[in-house]
């Protein structure tokens, strides 16, 4: 029995930190209407940015957050302006092979810059878990999971109250309605994909003391992150929260009971089912998977 | 030079010709390019500069088949690597097992990519854009980790291995030209029926249901069948290069066969070339293959990976500033060269 | 050739349109007119197969059609034009009307000829080559008409085809489509330009608010007080009684 609850709060845990990684991808989406093939590879580039400051300096990766996140940001920044922007108004397929195109170069450029070792931090505290009642944790599983929710709910409360949120939810609803309204569409773009990008950051810094890094960790995580997204809705954060929760308890219940060889296999049977039966995912927007995007 | 047309003799459609390259028309550009392919394979006999050309060849086809779903149809799939699999291993596993001579387990594998490729597009029928793309990644990684962990059936990771013994009926050969033969026929058929169904009305269905499918279903097309069919035969028509892949190389092992990089490369090669043109693949892999091995020979073997890299970077110049490939700029460059009244500088089937 | 029953379509709360019943005979020209909001465009979708009907049965060819499978009615011999024309931009104006005649005639070759003479019929013979996005308003509206027209239809539905045409143009096609029952096409007409339908048209459907408020010749109908109502309000209902 208590094995179960240990599975589960240890998925919703990691479930949470899932969503973080993953509400960069559903935002960016809503937003812009495109999906990022290359977002694992910034979740790369931070964590590997995060490690080389952690093992430069000797500070938690957490306090490493302060330089990776604006790093993430301006990254963001200049991927946009160079590979998405020229491609938005075209076909969709335009920014699909940019993006791809990127992803594989980075993961390329890690290779020959970093090699395939896989890179990790010292464990906080030593390596010893936390007990919480009469379930033990991992230190820095616990600490992911505070700092997500903490995030999450911040988005959420930023998205409700300030202009920036409202208009963003706008656009995600119309964005031809919105550009007549007077938002300032194109910033928004800008600003959405670079904050989308820090929020990988911010991600990447936390998930480094749970996984190592390494140039392909991108591709793990970045269908997991499709999965979440599609699971709770293209463009809806809720969603990607719940879903992160979800993905985060199968990952952790299957990865007990059943072989773990298999367990990357879950992620993609699950991310069909979803396709294949209610691709607008528990809590998106109806006909998003139909209408498609840039029509 | 002015569009002609060859009259069409019995039971063959007539065959249109033009000076550059152009949707539903054999140009004499591409002509002399295969042409110029086939007098290659006869005449190269530096051991490795054939050994390109085979390979060459074997990705042409094989990104011509990618380009039935990719480029005709608009269903990118970067998962299709699991069928190039698929054939391969189908092949090679009634080879291995049941003796059964490639040339027929060819027929088995295409038979059993071409289901899986039917299946996989009803399945995600509503699907549109990234997230049709993203369910071919997802089936292509199924795919991938069922073979590695299926060892009794696969091998798994160790992967397998065909005798090199020669036998023309297990068709592995000692010398190289039986193989520049094969991937020759492989090229030529799959540019053939390339053509063939720019040309027929089926492609025309196809053109309009990846356009406008709205549009497709008020004049009567059934968007469905059409891309499911579309699938089916890239599907098979990759399983088929997959075979002789593995006739070529002789080991196979899921994480290089069914792995994610060849299913870019396909894209990449489409790409490059120009995706939705009968021609775009072949000068896509012209380029590529030959470009690869270059900077292998470039770089030192502890930069593995630096090409990818610069694929990664070419794909993104190419399609945001080339977006018809090497075939467009040709057909722009010949429509200037040659302009005829009435002569249309359309060069392909899907402008961007 | 088309009978509606009590057709009905509803959109969350709001009536799209509401029992709708009518007839159309074969060779007739039935003009279907009345304020923005009427549901005429819901009842083409309905009709074409596009959306389901959530009341009521609709017939063609006396079968019934009540899937969403727009080619299956495509098929049967409906053909549609589009509000805002939408013909595939990639082809040129005589690749366009082929894909149209493919449905009846199965080789290229045969679709370019009979694409020839629906483009001479409705006038863009010389447009033929031209690429799509180089045509004007009116040249659009042609080429979705030589495009529904090119699969030989049995019933052809219009939909606002004159918007946006000069008046050369409409009476163009005045003549078109005034001509189409004698080639054995029965037509269905929306439209709101008057001049136009009033003077094609046998038949005239009133619609408002998702129903049908009246039927008969465009004479009966033009002095009808329901009708007189709709469009410009009561008070003028009022004075015409």
């Amino acid at each position: 029995m208590s094995t179960i609850v240990q599975l589960l709060v240890s998925g919703i845990m990691l479930g949470g930190i899932y969503a973080l990684m993953s509400i960069g991808l559903t935002v960016i989406f809503g937003v812009l209407k495109i999906v990022n093939f290359a977002h694992g590879e910034f979740l790369m580039l931070a964590m590997y940015v995060a490690w080389a400051i952690v093992s430069a300096t000797g500070i938690t990766t957490y306090a490493a957050m302060a330089i990776v996140t604006p790093l993430l940001f301006g990254f963001g920044l200049l991927v946009y302006l160079l590979i998405v922007r020229p491609g938005i108004a075209k076909p969709h397929l335009v920014v699909v092979f940019a993006t791809m195109g990127l992803s594989i170069a980075m993961q390329n450029l890690a290779l020959v810059a970093m090699t395939a070792d896989l890179r990790d931090v010292p464990p906080l505290f030593g390596g010893t878990p936390i007990k919480v009642g009469p379930l033990y944790f991992r230190v820095e599983l616990l600490v992911g999971f505070l700092i997500s929710i903490a995030i999450t709910l911040a988005l959420m409360i930023f998205v409700k109250r300030t202009y920036i949120g409202k208009a963003i939810r706008a656009t995600v609803q119309d964005r031809d309605a919105a550009m007549l309204m007077g938002i300032n569409v194109p910033r928004l773009f800008l600003l959405t994909f670079a904050g989308g990008s820090a929020l990988v950051g911010i991600a990447g810094c936390i998930m480094l003391p749970l996984y190592s890094t390494f140039p392909t960790v991108g591709l793990n995580f970045v269908l997991i992150a499709y999965v979440v997204v599609v699971l709770g809705g293209m463009g809806s954060m809720e969603g990607a929260f719940l879903g992160g929760i979800c993905i985060g308890i199968v990952q952790s219940l299957s990865g007990y009971y059943v072989a773990p060889a298999y367990g990357q296999m879950f992620y993609f049977l699950v991310f069909l089912l979803v396709m294949i039966f209610r691709p607008n995912g528990l809590l998106g927007q109806r006909g998003a998977a139909m209408v498609g995007i840039n029509e | 030079m002015v569009a002609g047309r060859i009259p069409a003799a019995q039971g063959i459609q007539a065959i249109s010709f033009s000076a550059a390259p152009r949707r539903g028309a054999v140009s004499i550009i591409e002509i002399a390019v295969l042409a110029s392919c086939i007098v290659a394979a006869i005449v190269v006999s530096n051991r490795y500069a054939v050994d390109i050309m085979i390979r060459t060849f074997l990705w042409a086809g094989l990104a011509l088949a990618w380009n039935i779903a990719g480029g005709y149809a608009g269903l990118i799939s970067f998962g299709h690597a699991a069928f190039f699999g698929i054939g391969a291993y189908t092949s090679t596993i009634l080879l291995l097992n049941y003796g059964v001579p490639p040339w027929f387990g060819m027929l088995a594998g295409a038979l059993i990519a071409g289901c899986a490729g039917a299946l996989l597009t009803k399945v995600c029928a509503r699907l549109r854009g990234p997230f049709f793309i993203l369910s071919t990644l997802a089936a292509g990684e199924v795919v991938r980790i069922a073979a590695l962990n299926w060892r009794t059936l696969t091998g798994g990771s160790e992967g397998l291995e065909i005798a090199p013994v020669p036998s023309v009926v297990d068709m592995v050969f000692k010398s190289q030209w039986p193989y520049v033969t094969i991937m020759v026929a492989y090229m030529l058929a799959m540019f053939a029926l390339s053509v063939w169904i720019e040309q027929t009305r089926y492609g025309y269905y196809l053109f309009a249901t990846r356009d406008d499918e709205d549009g497709a279903s008020a004049i009567g097309i059934n968007p469905s069948h059409t891309r499911t069919a579309a699938m089916a035969v890239s599907a098979a028509t990759t399983a088929i290069g997959g075979t002789l892949f593995a006739q070529y190389f002789l080991y196979l092992d899921p994480t290089h066969v069914i792995s994610p990089d060849i299913s870019f490369q396909f894209a990449l090669i489409c790409a490059v070339g120009g995706l939705g043109t009968a021609s775009g693949p072949v000068f896509g892999a012209l380029i590529i293959v030959p470009l690869s091995e270059l900077l292998r020979g470039l770089l030192s073997q502890s930069i593995s990976g630096l090409h990818l890299v610069i694929y990664g970077i070419i794909v993104i110049i190419v399609i945001l500033y080339f977006p018809s490939g090497v075939s467009g700029a040709i057909g722009r460059a010949a429509s200037r060269l040659f302009p005829t009244a009435g002569f249309t500088t359309r060069v392909q089937a899907r402008k961007l | 050739m088309l009978k509606l029953d009590a057709v009905g379509r509803q959109f969350g709360s709001l009536w799209a349109t509401r029992d709708v019943s009518f007839t159309v005979k074969p060779r007739e020209i039935v003009g279907i007119i009345g304020p923005n909001g009427a549901g005429k465009s819901t009842l083409f979708n309905l009709v074409s197969g596009a959306v389901v009907p959530t009341t009521g049965v609709i017939r063609f060819l006396d079968q019934t059609i009540d899937y969403g499978k727009p080619y299956q009615v495509a098929r049967r011999g409906l053909a549609r034009t589009f509000q805002i024309p939408k013909p595939f931009k990639q082809l040129t104006v005589r690749e366009n009307v082929m894909l149209s005649a493919l449905r009846r005639h199965h080789t290229p070759r045969q679709a370019s000829a009979v694409a020839t003479t629906t483009m001479e019929f409705i006038g863009i013979g010389e447009l033929a080559e031209a690429s799509v996005a180089s045509l004007t308003v009116g040249q659009l509206k042609k080429l979705e008409l030589a495009r529904a027209l090119a699969t030989e239809p049995v019933l052809l539905l219009l939909d606002e085809v004159m918007a946006g045409l000069t008046p050369p143009e409409i009476r163009e096609m005045m003549t078109v489509i005034g001509s189409l029952p004698k080639r054995g096409v029965t037509v269905v007409w929306v439209e709101h330009v008057m001049m136009a339908i009033m003077n094609v048209a046998e038949r005239i459907v009133v619609m408002h608010q998702g129903q049908i408020i009246a039927q008969g010749t465009p004479a009966e109908v033009s002095k009808n007080p329901a009708v007189i109502g709709a469009y410009l309000g009561e008070k003028y209902a009022y004075a015409a009684r």
